[in-house]
């Protein structure tokens, strides 16, 4: 059905496209007179802490100027900077993996509402800060609301009502909600897959509130799941819209605003920011 | 002591109602010769005096004169003037008809009252209909609005675009009404036209602050058209062939001087002329719009008129095919339809009334039929928002100083965001209407009053309302507008006005499509609110007669929306998902603004050479929570300079040559000036074979653009000119040949830009499209 109707609502683009192809035609195009703005590359940090892992990774990279430059995209990793991250008690400086090509310390100990700085020293540049704040341990119940199946008519859908309700006690909490299914053939083996949540794994929840989610598998008809396991992140804030940014994010379309990713570095771009995951499984059969 | 303080009360008391008694009222309605149409603003005062007024929608006046020796002149721009001397002793009833044909000087044409100084209103827009169809426009399609745009306060929104951003508004802060029924989607073609046709025009007027308090609903403006009502006295006609379209105007008498009537069509050719171009394999495509404006009235007595008109416009796409296989049908089309039954109502010589039942509907439709052997598909998709309103005006002229409106209203609004009807093999599969209904109404009462001969003021209160669902809003709008004439040719005017905003248009990139959503205010997003202050100068000069206005403004406003970055209204929720209702709060946020700026108009109305030159600096910017990190921005249509001279010369009464030259600051855009990898946390994957790079970070590209429209585009600037060649026909009809360039100086203005490479240099460069190089055209026109 989805298919169907964004089918009728790129009838109305294609008209659009059509009328505007030949208004383009008639039309002149050529390079335009106007100054381009100088840009120097920028740091863009992507790093996430959690209390409960005592791995810590950060991506470094630069940005590519697209004007007045010659070659496509490039991920312009940063080898040789200094990165340091410092809790309330403890410091941790990064060394550079060049196989995963990320920063990362091994001996991170961060707790439950540690405020953590971020400091990234490259030549002379400004340094590079970012913050965050290690969120609580998710609290939250989840609950099996039973197996749907719809028939379309020319498909049928199937999903698993599952009930999740915040019980952290922000006014405001964010989660991310990750499900992996497993399922066993009829010799027992066992497999596993990424289930896909509709309108995303990403959840803004106020205290004691509850959001029923449809779990989608491709299973259906005789054979269903044995049981779920779901992580689930309770997020900071900063987390949360970094993430739905990059997931909201649109590109270069004619008809959709220009959406820009929530950052939060500053004399950078990207995101450094704190969650708190466990796990929990849900029993099928 | 108290007997002879009561005596000199009682002979104070009785002479002022002496006095009172002595007062006699005039009044009456002004035609026109010729045709007979009431015609609207004309000037109606004591010769040498501050006493006087104006002619209302309906061509009815009011004056009341105190006892003294004087004449009474009627005037009106382009119009002979009319002298009666006064030695009434009652209440006297005087109709006036008023000549067009002049052949006096400049000097004795410009009257005592035809000046801006002079008149009780500021920020308003008032364009001889005449001028209209002299200046010269795009593809010669003469446009109401293109003209506006020409006007200082008022730009365009894009290249070739119909809409309109007033003192930093956006194009759904404007309030459209062509015989005071609302229009919603005023534009043809992506707003390359609007949908107005100027033959069926009497007269515009366009508030861009001061708003008196009988208008409500907008924030930023209000264009009030009115059609004409058609020649009482003998039929005629006129018409013209274009590159893009055809009109033709009828109108005549249904009972001579009682009654008339007047109809007028356009019809463009385009789907003509690009058929050998879109002719598919076995199929076909193309567009076309029309539009149609009829109006019907009826005197039934000296204190009782009736009218009737209506609009009705649209523009289609269409394409398909039929072979041995199969047929597929595809329409796209929107369709604007308006209609209002009025009455008007004279109660005695100071007190008039209107009351009006209005009808409007807008909507948008998607229709899509498939057959292919045995399988049959139709989908019906459609949005659009229809009114149902009840209004009605009064009108009490107690005095030469008072000038009392007070009026009410009720609209019906449904809102109908989508409707979609699904057939497969001729069964219903599908049908899933969302309809959303609310109640809008407002009260008003203003007062124009002649405080002293030198000073002026207009005050009003609208007290306005909205209810959708069980959520209700209420609003206080004050108004307040004062004017002081330091000299019969130099006044200073200030004002202040408060708007609110119940429905709000959701609209994508400001590019003007079909697709705009009308939606009402809900319990998560209220009504829009603006507050603004103006003041202003204006000067006049009898000869030459020039008028010279100067004016300053502040506008804040509060509750605007927007889309949220990244939704368009494809985001918006699958309406054949019966389990969801449509939430388009969802896709919007919610934010503020505010707007100042300077405007200077030097503008001639009369002689051989007439135009105008305008000249606006401004700054508008906007603050939303959820966009650019929610620090501020420039919109898109902020223009920092905004420049237009046009100039209409008259060579004789067979030529006529006409010049426009603008210049805008360029949009305001949001342009990526770098590329990088947005990498984000990749909790837990059942891919284990993943290296180490992905299996702890997900990667995709995104764009860098700084600030949300940190980039100016290239300035605007561009020169249309024309000629005129009228002629006198032998049967009496009139035939004149307009050729006109657009864009005469072929300048590539950029339309939008995109990322191109330049091979010669090896390296990206920024591109652009100009959508009109220069483009000639010829147009025939008659008139009978």
């Amino acid at each position: 059905m989805k298919t169907i109707v964004m089918k009728i609502r790129y009838i109305s683009l294609k008209y659009f496209m059509g009328l505007l192809g030949i208004i383009i035609f008639t039309s002149c195009e050529k390079t335009a007179n106007v100054t381009m703005p100088e840009t120097d590359p920028i740091l863009v940090v992507a790093g996430f802490v959690a209390p409960n892992e005592d791995t810590i990774r950060l991506k470094l990279t630069w940005t590519t100027p697209i004007y007045y430059h010659s070659g496509w995209h490039e991920s312009n990793y940063e080898p040789n900077a200094k990165v340091v991250l410092e809790g309330s008690n403890s410091s941790y400086s990064l060394e550079y993996d060049t196989n995963g090509n990320f920063y990362y310390t091994s001996n991170a100990n961060f707790t439950v509402n540690e405020e953590v700085d971020l400091a990234i020293t490259y030549k002379d540049m400004p340094i590079v800060r970012g913050k965050c704040k290690i969120p609580e341990t998710p609290l939250f119940t989840i609950e099996n609301k039973g197996y749907q199946t719809t028939n379309n008519g020319d498909y049928y859908e199937n999903y698993y009502q599952i009930d999740f309700t915040s019980l952290n006690t922000n006014p405001i909490n964010y989660y991310r909600i990750r499900m992996i299914g497993y399922y066993s053939d009829i010799s027992g083996y066992q497999y596993s897959q990424n289930l896909w949540l509709s309108g995303g794994d990403l959840f803004e929840l106020k205290q004691n509130e509850t959001t029923s989610i449809k779990v989608y598998t491709d299973k259906g008809g005789e054979t269903t799941l044995d049981s779920v396991r779901a992580y689930v992140i309770h997020a900071s804030d900063e987390y949360y819209k970094y993430h739905l940014s990059v997931y909201n994010y649109q590109g270069d379309d004619l008809f959709v605003e220009p959406s820009l990713i929530y950052d939060n570095i500053e004399n950078g771009l990207g995101n450094f920011s704190a969650y708190n995951m466990v796990s929990d499984t849900l029993i099928f059969k | 002591m108290k007997k002879i303080l009561f005596s000199i009360l009682a002979l104070l008391i009785s002479f002022n109602l002496y006095s009172q008694n002595m007062k006699t009222t005039i009044s009456g309605y002004v035609k026109e010769k010729n045709s007979g149409e009431l015609l609207i603003g004309v000037n109606i005062y004591l010769q040498g005096t501050q006493i006087g007024t104006v002619s209302n929608t309906y061509g009815f006046y009011s004056l009341t004169i105190p006892p003294q020796e004087a004449t009474v002149i009627y005037s009106f721009v382009g119009y002979k003037p009319v002298k009666i001397p006064f030695g009434f002793d009652k209440d006297t009833v005087i109709n006036i008809i008023l000549d067009p044909n002049i052949e006096l000087s400049e000097v004795e044409i410009y009257s005592e009252r035809d000046k801006i100084s002079d008149k009780a209103e500021m920020s308003v827009v008032s364009i001889p209909v005449e001028q209209i169809r002299q200046i010269p426009a795009l593809l010669g399609e003469k446009d109401v609005f293109k003209v506006l745009q020409l006007m200082p306060g008022i730009r365009s929104g894009s290249e070739a675009s119909s809409g309109l951003y007033v003192r930093g508004g956006g194009p759904d802060q404007n309030l459209t009404i062509l015989d005071e029924a609302p229009v919603y989607n005023a534009m043809h073609l992506f707003g390359f036209f609007s949908v107005f046709n100027g033959d069926a025009i009497k007269s515009i007027e366009m508030y861009k602050g001061g708003f008196p308090a009988r208008y409500g609903g907008r924030l930023s403006s209000v264009i009030d058209m009115t059609l004409k009502d058609g020649n009482k006295q003998k039929f005629g006609g006129e018409g013209s062939i274009g590159l893009l379209s055809s009109r033709l105007l009828l109108e005549g008498p249904i009972v001579k001087n009682k009654s008339s009537f007047m109809i007028s069509g356009r019809r463009t050719y385009v789907d003509v002329l690009t058929r050998p171009f879109m002719n598919l394999e076995d199929g076909t495509a193309g567009y076309y719009f029309y539009d149609l404006n009829a109006k019907v009235n009826y005197e039934i007595s000296d204190k009782d008129k009736i009218y009737l008109s209506g609009y009705f416009g649209r523009d289609k796409f269409f394409g398909g095919y039929d072979d041995s296989y199969g047929s597929e049908q595809y329409k796209l089309f929107w369709e604007n339809a308006t209609s209002t039954l009025r009455w008007n109502h004279q109660f005695s010589k100071k007190l008039f009334s209107n009351t009006s039942i209005i009808y409007s509907n807008y909507q948008f439709v998607i229709d899509a039929e498939s057959e292919y052997q045995q399988d049959y598909f139709h989908l019906r998709y459609k949005s659009g928002i229809r009114d149902i309103g009840v209004k009605t005006d009064f009108s009490w002229i107690p005095s030469p100083d008072h000038y009392i409106r007070t009026g009410f209203n009720f609209t019906n609004h449904l809102f109908t965001p989508s409707a979609v009807v699904l057939e497969i093999a001729s069964q219903t599969i599908e049908q899933n209407v969302q309809e959303l209904n609310s109640l809008e109404s407002a009260m008003y009462i203003e007062d124009e009053w002649h405080i002293i001969p030198q000073m002026k003021m207009n005050a009003g209160l609208r007290l306005s309302s909205f209810t959708h669902n069980t959520k209700s809003y209420f609003g206080i709008e004050p108004r307040l507008l004062l004017s002081y004439m330091f000299t019969d040719m130099f006044s200073i005017k200030a004002s202040y006005a408060e708007m609110n905003q119940y429905v709000h248009l959701l609209t994508s990139t400001g590019i003007g499509l079909p697709t705009d959503l009308w939606v009402p205010s809900t319990d998560r997003i209220g009504p829009q609110h603006s507050r603004q202050f103006a003041m202003g100068l204006a000067h006049d000069f009898e000869d030459p007669s020039y008028t010279i206005s100067l004016e300053g403004y502040y506008k804040t406003m509060d509750d605007i929306i927007s889309y949220k970055e990244g939704s368009s209204f494809l985001m918006i929720d699958d309406p054949t998902d019966q389990s969801q209702d449509f939430h388009y709060e969802d896709a919007v946020t919610v934010g503020k603004g505010y707007s100042y700026g300077l405007e200077f108009l030097l503008q001639r109305k009369f002689g051989k050479l007439t135009g105008w030159i305008g000249y606006t600096l401004s700054l508008t910017k906007y603050k939303f929570a959820e966009l650019n990190n929610g620090n501020e921005f420039f919109p898109r249509h902020d223009r920092r300079h905004d420049i237009s001279v046009v100039a209409i010369y008259k060579i004789s009464d067979v030529i006529t040559l006409s010049a426009t030259w603008v210049y805008g600051t360029g949009d305001a855009i949001t342009l990526a000036n770098s590329t990088y990898n947005a990498y984000t946390h990749n909790p837990n994957s059942t891919n284990n074979g993943m290296s180490n790079e992905y299996k702890y970070f997900s990667s995709s590209y995104a764009n860098y653009y700084g600030e949300k429209n940190s980039f100016r585009m290239e300035a605007y600037h561009r020169l249309d000119i024309g000629a005129q060649f009228s002629k006198k026909l032998k049967w009496g009809g009139t035939r004149t040949i307009e050729v006109s360039i657009y864009n005469a100086y072929n300048h590539l203005n950029p339309f939008f830009y995109y990322t191109g490479y330049d091979n010669r240099r090896n390296e990206t460069v920024l591109k652009q499209f100009t959508l009109f190089p220069i483009l000639p055209s010829v147009a025939y026109y008659l008139k009978f």
